[in-house]
């Protein structure tokens, strides 16, 4: 008796683990109803999400069944080692959230497919947010937001030092004038800081730094994606990251700032995301007002872009529906209900003609600024490289590296990639 | 147990006509398979894989395009700069940590082996790092690693000494981390030194006594030689624990300044997960794996003499 009780504990042991490994596809196609699954980052934008879902399944009961899972992010890459680790187990959802910058290089792994054709009101999408979705000549993606950086600042602090910020995109301040407001502003016996960044070790960098390189005339690839060395490593770059390393050299910039410096009064400007604006509502003692990003003496006015987004995996077996549910969550309505709870940018103009309060100050400098300076970052299936590797070296100028040396380092492990991903 | 084994002696496994060592031996078996199972899909499996994959061009997004390149990773290995960086940090890291935690281990040890009440308090306060996760420690020391605003350079200043950039410095950051991991860690082998110590006979610390030892010639002729078989214990796992360091770098400097914090383990979970390079991950894990294992059997080797 026993020995047969342990010869079936053995089995329901092993019926475990192969149970594990087993797909579990097989619904949808008997019950008639079709079951989707999808991938999104924990945040603000959950509970919205839920609600959209919860329509969704309401209007096709019957027909089409979602069920979205919020994956937890932090401030680097879990959310994207999440969908690493789904592809190699192929278990990816059928849709998944990524964010921009990735698109190229899941495209071109193959775990999303195209678009072309599928999404409704292509033409009502701002221009970065298609730019940042397609890969190729081909449109993998899709997003509601857009997002972009600018300068904050207090504005009693400004109004002291007798300082105006530009309301107006063509009357951005040009570097120069950046530097000296900076300086001006810089306290050190009161421990003031001039501008506030933050050096987080994920996308953050590339993306803040980004609109330097690009409006000085630089980039950080080739236009056909090929090539990185004379780019990231040429003269426009090494400029831009030469003014920007001036603020940490003069400690116009502080290192290791406290997360709520800018909030605290101990900095006097903040070079900032969009979405930080809803986070200031929360310290009423602070005027703040939002300007443009500086733009280089010879350069035009240029915000970084770029958000998450929506794409079909390679993998579903329902792609018909899976772009029904797309096209749900991207409507007009929804569009509005998800930039609202996140306080960002929509990425139609339609839904964000229907938000007033992005047609007044302060915000209006950020819609202005997605609407017509935006600049998408590089697609590169080396991406993941560039970013990674530039926000290293970036690291090292700030702490009082040499330029050029550090970007030619980088723009040798990067051509390296891109010669491995091209074989 | 022995119910057990009476009962199948008398039962169906006579049938199987297995003499009583056979049995035992199958029985033995049949126990320790939800182990091995266990072992081999979880340890056993992943490794060799990894030395499969090492020999790959792997794609993490891309698993079913995977393809044999021989030896290329390797190669590759052996011509990357990073790769020997890490390889220096690393060993670095453990030659400093490794003594000093295993002498700070000891030193606590002796100090909470007293009777008396204030030692047990002494034993949470000097473990409770331990049982506190790796990343919250981490954040925690980042912030008294500031340069403006930690409270170490306010110990400094208030000494006179001018503020250090810590983890900022090229020079300084891997010597932040090998102390807060000395801190971090050394509450666990002070345990083990504990239990080490509780060991040692009282009888000899008397003889000792009347020979007329003072407190250093007791601690150096009859606590260390007492020690020896736990202090080996301690300083293999030490070591294998030291070579394993990622979580102190990722969280409190990724790996900068210049490189100066990234270590073997830091670079394959670069390479594998964030430039999901599988194929050149393993190859560094393949090359991780042998490095630790013949720093353990020439330490073991050591330990023996």
């Amino acid at each position: 008796m026993k020995k047969f009780s342990i010869g079936i504990m053995f089995l329901l042991f092993m019926g475990v683990l192969i149970g594990c490994s087993s797909s579990e596809e097989a619904s949808g196609e008997d019950g008639g109803e079709v079951k989707l699954s999808l991938w999104h980052p924990e945040g603000d934008t959950s509970e919205a999400y839920k609600e959209i879902i919860k329509e969704f399944n309401k209007e096709y009961e019957g027909e089409i069944e979602a069920e979205m899972t919020f994956i937890p992010r932090g401030n680097k890459y879990a959310y994207e080692d999440k969908v690493s680790a789904g592809a190699t187990s192929n278990t990816l959802p059928d849709l998944l959230a990524l964010d921009g910058p990735n698109v190229a290089n899941y495209a071109d792994s193959g775990i999303i497919q195209p678009i072309d054709g599928l999404v409704e009101n292509q033409d009502d999408f701002v221009d970065s947010i298609i730019q940042q979705g397609t890969f190729e000549d081909q449109l993998y993606t899709v997003g509601p937001t857009e997002s972009t950086v600018a300068l904050f600042y207090n504005a009693d602090m400004l109004s002291e030092a007798g300082i105006e910020p530009p309301k107006a995109g063509e009357e951005a301040w040009t570097w120069e004038e950046f530097y000296e407001a900076a300086k001006q502003l810089t306290d050190k016996e009161k421990d003031i800081y001039g501008v506030n960044w933050t050096l987080d070790y994920g996308e953050w960098i590339i993306y803040f730094t980004g609109p330097a390189v690009w409006s000085n005339g630089g980039s950080f690839i080739s236009e056909d994606g090929s090539a990185a060395d004379g780019y990231v490593n040429g003269p426009e770059a090494v400029e831009a990251l030469e003014y920007l390393q001036k603020f940490t050299e003069e400690g116009l910039v502080n290192l290791q700032p406290t997360p709520t410096e800018f909030e605290d009064g101990k900095a006097a400007m903040m070079l900032m995301g969009s979405w930080e604006w809803s986070k200031l509502q929360n310290y009423p003692d602070t005027e703040w007002g939002i300007t443009y990003y500086p733009k280089s003496p010879d350069g035009e006015q240029v915000s970084p872009s770029g958000d998450w987004n929506w794409g079909i995996s390679t993998s579903t077996q329902h792609k018909e529906e899976a772009a029904t549910l797309l096209n749900y969550m991207m409507n007009k309505e929804n569009v509005v209900k998800i930039s609202e709870v996140e306080n960002k940018p929509a990425a139609r103009h339609s839904s964000f003609e229907m938000m007033e309060e992005w047609e007044q100050e302060p915000l209006n400098v950020l819609k202005d600024q997605v609407l017509n300076s935006a600049h998408p970052r590089p697609t590169t299936p080396s991406y993941p490289v560039l970013s990674t590797k530039y926000g290293q070296a970036v690291q090292n100028i700030f702490l009082g590296g040499d330029v050029q040396e550090e970007l030619d380092k980088l723009a040798e492990e990067v051509e390296k990639d891109m010669q491995r991903k091209g074989q | 147990m022995e119910w057990l084994l009476n009962r199948i002696q008398g039962g169906k496994a006579v049938r199987l006509s297995l003499t009583y060592g056979q049995q035992k031996k199958w029985l033995g078996f049949l126990f320790s398979v939800p182990a091995l199972v266990l072992l081999f899909t979880f340890l056993i499996l992943p490794v060799g894989l990894a030395f499969v994959y090492s020999f790959m061009e792997y794609n993490m997004l891309n698993p079913q395009g995977k393809t044999f390149t021989g030896l290329s990773n390797y190669a590759r290995l052996f011509q990357d700069a990073i790769f020997f960086t890490a390889l220096k940090n690393t060993l670095y890291f453990s030659v400093l940590v490794v003594p000093l935690q295993c002498a700070v281990a000891l030193g606590l040890a002796i100090l909470v082996n007293k009777k008396v009440k204030t030692a047990v308090i002494g034993r949470v306060f000097f473990f409770s790092p331990v049982v506190t996760s790796m990343v919250v420690v981490a954040i925690l020391w980042t912030f008294l690693y500031n340069v403006d605003s930690g409270l170490i350079n306010s110990a400094l200043n208030f000494f006179g000494i001018p503020s250090q950039p810590f983890l900022l410095s090229e020079g300084q950051a891997m010597n932040s981390i090998i102390f807060m991991s000395v801190w971090q860690g050394a509450g666990f082998q002070m345990m083990i030194f504990l239990a080490g110590l509780k060991d040692v006979p009282e009888t000899l610390y008397e003889a000792a006594d009347i020979d007329g030892a003072n407190a250093w010639q007791k601690f150096w002729n009859v606590t260390l030689p007492s020690l020896k078989n736990v202090t080996g214990f301690v300083l293999m796992i030490t070591t294998i624990q030291a070579f394993r360091l990622f979580i102190q770098p990722y969280v409190m400097t990724n790996g900068g300044p210049s490189d100066s914090t990234k270590t073997l383990v830091f670079i394959l979970y670069e390479n594998g997960f964030q430039f999901r390079d599988v194929g050149y991950s393993s190859a560094i894990a393949v090359v991780f794996f042998l490095v630790v294992l013949s720093v353990s059997l020439i330490l073991k080797k050591v330990l023996n003499q």
